[in-house]
């Protein structure tokens, strides 16, 4: 039995300029690369592990000379026993439009035997990736993005929702999160002393931030006059002497912008959304010291969905293996890969459960940042 | 009586005495010899596979028939409606018709027959390779000889198609290489599940007779409720005896060449006056198509073209010969092909159809026309079997002497 070893595609946000800074991508891929090497041993092939090269800087496809040099690389490999599929890093970031971004992602698929895409890029980039692959049913894993609108709605979309599972769990399940908090510290304010519940959001243009915006506005109900998107003009609307919730919605800069502004009080309580991680908000938060700052986030880091997800293709691909040694029958040969992929993670981690498309198990969390809280740790898989 | 009787147990005879009678409880005149009749075309047409190919044959009224009853067979094991299917435009358009009524997947239409007509058929085997690793199909529908032009695919297709997708189902349109290619030669049914021929082309037969090889995985799931001449699980039948007496004939008829190419010997004597036409040939030297058809050819001409060209291309009748700027190229709308003018591909195109599974046959369709890409093999001067055309031309000429 010979076969043709397949290989996943780690479609992400690799800045090459800020490789020190840890992009999504890089992040997502270092657990890849880490999950395809422990499964190369699990697979009893020790000698392929040590071989694998350290990767150093990521390719990017802008590049035709790259392009010529990776096409020998990616020559598919026929194997006579199982391989994991091997993990390939692509950068989504140079390209502009999904139409640019198709004509990469098919320059791979035509060589490699791809059996799964995962996306670990911001919503703007995964809806291009969804879009750019438009009827290829390509099994695709997200597990960065969570703007609940995210999947493409045009006629050339052709079903994507069907050949796609997001992991992290979505923005609709952040704002449940937000609301619930939200609604425990009002409800402990007193009668005399009720206050102001705020939000200031970043770009509304941004994918994440106005998705994330309609969510917590749905859900929580805050009129117009409550909502900002200059810290200025929403500081100047807090009350001097009653408590107040500021909803933060986006990422680092409209934090920064907002602590800047921010009088350093007791009885206020900043509440920011995932989009900026716990170190970046520690530092920004350092000057105020006396109020309360909360940051929401995913059960999960985002690398570790990308990790599950990485196992779960592995695991797909070896059970086709032995299900085509073993002839099985004619209803699991006609399942679409997206279907193999799922029972696998919902088999396997106890944090993943899909209605529809979305990941509804694991949700999001809320923890306090500050010099004397240390980060706490994530719900163990 | 033609074949030996099977060893297993015999299935349930299901041929009753009103199989081929036109009026309820008349009694059929050809009774007698139905069942016998089927059996010799089982047997007859398992002597033209490989032997140790395995699997059960199946006998249907139509090649487009029995393909829909395969898909219609494959249908209920579709947990969801997401598994893809694959073919190409070179595929007959009632085949097309019919995967496209019954498929309730995204269906992919790889163009191949631009390859195959502007003398690329070397690139063809890379392209489909292309397209299957692109799509990563469920099912995979595919000619083994291509009905416009006779080019055969390659064995080595069919093995490396099953190296990339161990678990798809392939099924093989083996309309235009039954008896027209020594299928006992080849290895493909190593690799394949299905495989549908009919019984009118070169074997020879009348119309209205169909021929389904299945493989084990396969076996028990082809059922035949009233639709084949198939004797057992149910069958009731609707075939017409004479069609399947005229197969019978067409195939005790055959002859075995000694070389293992029966076309010349086998089909010589069945090519109607009507099909052999004035010599024709098809492209003039300024273009390079890298297709020739000929007729009338004598058993000598067809041996030496099929030494000098090789095996990537078979003989046609008129039947199976189309114009390529006709027929599946037109746009059909019934079916979204929506096929484009050869030639502004790039190299190559997949056409996609989509129905909503939900909504009641939503068609979008769209193309990938990959820009960056850019496949674009240019004409190739070695445009058939290694030599160029003027080569071809001028071996053709000295043939025809």
């Amino acid at each position: 039995m010979t076969h043709e070893q397949g290989h996943v595609l780690l479609v992400g946000n690799f800045d090459l300029q800020n490789l020190d800074k840890g992009s999504f991508g890089l992040r997502a891929w270092n657990e890849v690369f880490a999950e395809y090497r422990k499964n190369l041993v699990n697979a009893g092939l020790q000698e392929e592990a040590d071989l694998l090269p350290t990767f150093g800087p990521l390719w990017s496809m802008g590049d035709a000379q790259v392009r010529t040099t990776l096409r020998a690389c990616l020559l598919p490999r026929s194997v006579t026993r199982y391989y994991p599929p091997k993990p390939i890093p692509l950068s989504d970031q140079v390209w502009q439009d999904p139409v640019s971004f198709r004509d990469c992602l098919l320059f791979f698929l035509r060589y490699m035997n791809t059996v799964a895409i995962v996306s670990a890029s911001p919503a703007e980039y995964t809806e291009m990736l969804l879009t750019a692959l438009g009827p290829i049913r390509i099994p695709v894993l997200i597990t960065v993005a969570t703007a609940v609108d995210i999947w493409p709605t045009s006629d050339r979309s052709f079903g994507a929702m069907r050949h796609a599972l997001r992991l992290i769990p979505n923005n609709a399940l952040q704002a449940q999160t937000i609301r619930a908090k939200v609604e425990s510290i009002v409800s402990q304010w007193r009668q005399k002393d009720v206050g102001e519940v705020l939000l200031c959001h970043g770009d509304p243009t941004d994918t994440y931030t106005r998705d994330l915006k309609t969510e917590v506005l749905r859900l929580m109900r805050l009129s117009e006059d409550k909502v900002f998107s200059n810290a200025e003009t929403l500081v100047k609307r807090l009350p001097t002497d009653k408590p107040a919730v500021i909803l933060s919605v986006g990422y680092r800069d409209t934090l920064k912008s907002l602590i800047e502004q921010l009088p350093d009080r007791s009885g206020l309580t900043v509440l920011q959304s995932d989009g900026v991680s716990y170190d970046e908000y520690l530092e920004e938060i350092a000057p105020k010291p006396n109020s309360v700052f909360l940051l929401c986030r995913p059960a999960h880091d985002h690398s570790t969905y990308a990790k599950w997800a990485y196992s779960a293709v592995a695991a797909a691909s070896a059970q086709a293996w032995r299900d085509s040694a073993d002839r099985v029958g004619i209803e699991r040969r006609l399942l679409a890969p997206i279907f193999r992929v799922r029972e696998f993670l919902e088999k396997d981690k106890a944090s993943v459960s899909f209605a529809g498309n979305e990941n509804q198990s694991g949700g999001y969390y809320l923890s306090s940042v500050g010099p004397t809280h240390s980060e706490e740790p994530r719900v163990s898989a | 009586m033609i074949g030996a009787e099977p060893d297993s147990p015999e299935p349930r005879e299901n041929a009753g005495p009103y199989l081929d009678s036109a009026h309820m409880a008349r009694q059929s005149q050809n009774a007698d010899d139905w069942v016998g009749c089927i059996r010799d075309v089982h047997d007859l047409f398992r002597k033209r596979l490989p032997p140790d190919c395995g699997g059960s044959v199946h006998v249907m009224p139509g090649t487009t028939l029995a393909v829909r009853r395969v898909l219609d067979c494959l249908r209920p094991h579709l947990r969801t409606g997401l598994a893809t299917l694959l073919t190409t435009d070179d595929e007959y358009p009632g085949i097309v018709a019919a995967l496209d009524e019954f498929w309730p997947g995204p269906m992919f239409v790889a163009r191949t027959s631009d390859f195959v007509w502007h003398g690329r058929h070397a690139h063809l085997r890379e392209f489909l390779e292309e397209c299957v690793r692109i799509t990563q199909p469920q099912v995979l529908y595919l000619s083994h000889v291509t009905r416009g032009a006779g080019f055969k695919y390659p064995d080595d297709l069919f093995a490396l198609i099953r190296r990339v997708l161990p678990m798809a189902v392939i099924i093989v349109d083996g309309a235009q290489s039954f008896c027209n290619v020594d299928l006992r030669q080849v290895s493909l049914f190593k690799h394949i599940d299905v495989f549908v021929t009919s019984g009118h082309k070169f074997s020879g037969g009348t119309t209205y007779t169909g021929l389904v090889w299945v493989n084990e995985d396969f076996s028990s799931v082809i059922q035949d409720p009233a639709v084949g001449y198939t004797r057992s699980r149910g069958s009731g039948s609707t075939g017409d005896y004479q069609a399947l007496s005229s197969l019978r004939i067409a195939l005790v008829n055959l002859k075995d060449d000694v070389d293992g190419i029966s076309f010349a010997e086998a089909v010589r004597d069945k090519m109607s006056e009507t099909q052999r036409r004035e010599h024709l040939v098809v492209g003039d030297t300024d273009y390079m198509s890298g297709i020739v058809t000929l007729w009338k050819l004598t058993d000598e001409q067809i041996r030496q073209l099929r030494t000098k060209l090789g095996n990537d291309f078979t003989l046609l009748f008129s039947e199976q010969w189309r114009d390529p700027t006709q027929g599946i190229r037109r746009e059909r709308k019934a079916h979204c092909l929506h096929a484009d003018k050869p030639g502004d591909a790039d190299g190559w195109t997949l056409k996609y159809q989509e129905y909503a599974v939900e909504e009641e046959r939503a068609c979008a369709v769209a193309d990938l026309r990959p820009k960056v890409v850019r496949l674009s093999y240019p004409p190739s001067e070695d445009c058939c079997a290694g030599l160029t055309y003027q080569e071809i031309a001028t071996l053709i000429a000295d043939c025809l002497v």
